[in-house]
């Protein structure tokens, strides 16, 4: 069951927050999908089949040879913010 | 004092020694300038995607191996989310569901007795940006965002601060057998969560307590005895621990509460939708258990029964893979092992420290030491004499025995020629000869003098003979 208060602490925890009737219609969009699980954990033996994260199977997947080639230098980094100091991304300092 | 059951679980990061970073092309060093080694994987432009780096996952795979691991058919990632400056990309790719071991264990010595130590798992990840912390703003270097990380876990059972380094020191000493990492902690190349529990039933795990970020073993030595000086504290006043992460501040030698329960962080995990499952071959894994070579555990033990040498010189001589190299070559090339061992634990390793060396780095030939030891066994010269003249040529950065040769130190053991010494002493000393004959304890003195002026290169053994035999003649 995922009620408002649920999805608050999400919410919360995701860093962002939402309308009431946000919320509303986010708790009914989970009633429909938990009842779309409930469908599946009905299946027979369904604990002893494996999930299924890509759409096919692919066997022929390459790893990257280990070869250096750094691609930016840190003016193409730094373009991207306007705050900088030293060559590096100045940032609130988030610790005590 | 009440006595409790400690229980302690580590997680260990390592950097993995691969030339370039784990999704993407960049270099992998620690030493560069800021911000030099990044491309657009790392800084999570819009629109890149991660490629896995080969060597990383064949490290990986050495490394779970040798922890005697289950390794997956498949290997696939999962995304580990959570918001901080650090990684770009707003989560890190690592292995949450589906670990490249897991169910392992490594077999440590703690005080001569035998520990098999369990593996929960590892499992490979990339490092994240560095954090450079001011008065009051924070700066990021992102060299380091994406070098592979191996993490391994244990199950909580470490029974002691002891226990807790000596794995620590077999699992380096893994890392470093194995080609993996350098795992040098000064370079941050190895790093360490420190998980402690105390409990008054020793069946049951009390609450736990995590430390973060600890860098180096001796930190962990000190963080693992605050915390449980702390935790023994709270209990003999009847409180209760709290389920926590602490930080472990090395400089002020105290921990500090991060975080509760209350607010762990849900990381969210799902699996990386950007990295297809990769097939992994048992022809790899067979060529991988292949290139393991004997680790410090098996080496020790080869060393104490095959060449009857001290449980502390065998560990002393594994504790660097060069160093155990070196010696297994000079063994192989016909020297002797328990002098050896002896030249190596002594007179070697102590220049090699002095000096911050690697034995590859100075000149000694495994024929030269080998020669040198011969010269000892066979009497030609002392122990003493050669531990000295080693010595001299390690610092003078000279060959042993062309050293040996031009200061003309080796032992005398012509009769005859000790005998001439002999007489000349005892002719300058007449009143020595009869103090001998009075019964005064003079003899080791006599012989003094006769070292004296050979230099220390009479055989003392025979010399002993030959003056005794004198001063029979002259009664």
């Amino acid at each position: 069951m995922i009620d408002k208060e649920k999805l608050r602490e999400y919410a919360k925890k995701l860093m962002f927050d939402m309308k009431d009737s946000e919320y509303d219609t986010l708790q009914k969009e989970f009633d429909v999908i938990l009842k779309q699980m409930d469908l599946i954990g009905k299946i027979d033996n369904i604990s002893s089949v494996l999930p299924m994260f890509y759409p096919f199977e692919l066997d022929n997947v390459k790893l990257r040879e280990d070869v250096v080639n750094n691609e930016l230098v840190f003016d193409d980094l730094l373009v991207n913010t306007s705050n900088v100091k030293d060559n590096q991304v100045v940032v609130p300092k988030v610790v005590e | 004092m009440m006595m409790y059951k400690v229980v302690i679980g580590l997680e260990v990061h390592c950097q993995l020694n691969t030339k370039s970073k784990n999704f993407s092309s960049s270099l992998n060093s620690y030493n560069s300038l800021v911000n030099s080694n990044i491309s657009s994987v790392d800084l999570a432009y819009p629109g890149t995607l991660p490629v896995v780096n080969k060597e990383a996952v064949y490290k990986s795979l050495k490394t779970a191996i040798a922890l005697n691991c289950e390794i997956p058919k498949y290997l696939s990632f999962d995304r580990k989310n959570y918001f901080y400056p650090d990684l770009p990309k707003g989560y890190q790719i690592t292995q949450m569901h589906n670990p490249i071991g897991k169910n392992g264990y490594l077999m440590i010595n703690v005080d001569g007795v035998d520990k098999k130590v369990l593996i929960h798992d590892t499992h490979l990840e990339e490092d994240t940006a560095n954090l450079n912390h001011y008065s009051n703003y924070s700066l990021i270097d992102y060299n380091r965002c994406g070098i592979p990380l191996l993490e391994t876990v244990t199950e909580p059972c470490l029974y002691s601060i002891k226990e807790a380094i000596c794995f620590l020191e077999a699992l380096r000493s893994l890392f470093i057998y194995c080609g993996i990492s350098d795992a040098r902690s000064d370079k941050g190349q190895i790093r360490c969560d420190v998980n402690v529990s105390l409990s008054k039933d020793y069946n049951k795990l009390g609450t736990r307590v995590e430390m973060k970020n600890i860098n180096t073993f001796n930190n962990v030595k000190e963080a693992l005895e605050y915390e449980i000086k702390r935790q023994t504290e709270i209990l003999n006043n009847g409180g209760k621990i709290i389920q926590e992460t602490r930080r472990y501040d090395d400089n002020l030698k105290q921990s500090f509460s991060m975080r509760n329960k209350v607010d762990a962080i849900d990381y969210k995990y799902f699996t990386e939708p950007n990295i297809p499952k990769i097939k992994i071959s048992d022809e790899l894994i067979t060529k991988i258990k292949e290139e393991i070579p004997m680790l410090q555990f098996d080496l020790v033990n080869k060393y104490i029964n095959e060449y009857n040498i001290s449980r502390v010189d065998a560990t002393t001589i594994v504790k660097d893979r060069k160093i155990s190299d070196f010696y297994q070559l000079c063994i192989n090339k016909g020297g002797n092992p328990i002098y050896l061992a002896n030249f190596i634990t002594g007179v070697i390793l102590s220049h090699l420290n002095k000096f911050n060396l690697s034995i590859d780095k100075i000149k000694l030939e495994a024929d030269s030491l080998n020669k040198l030891l011969d010269m000892v066994i066979n009497n030609k010269i002392s122990n003493k004499q050669a531990k000295e003249v080693l010595t001299k040529a390690l610092e003078e950065d000279k060959d042993v025995i062309s050293l040996v040769n031009s200061l003309n130190i080796s032992q005398i053991t012509n009769k005859d020629e000790i005998l001439n010494v002999v007489k000349e002493v005892l002719d300058e000393n007449p009143n020595l000869v009869k103090d001998y004959h009075d019964g005064k304890k003079v003899f080791d003195y006599i012989i003094g003098q006769i070292m004296k002026k050979t230099k220390g290169r009479a055989n003392p053994k025979l010399t002993s003979i030959v003056l005794k035999e004198e001063l029979d003649l002259r009664a």
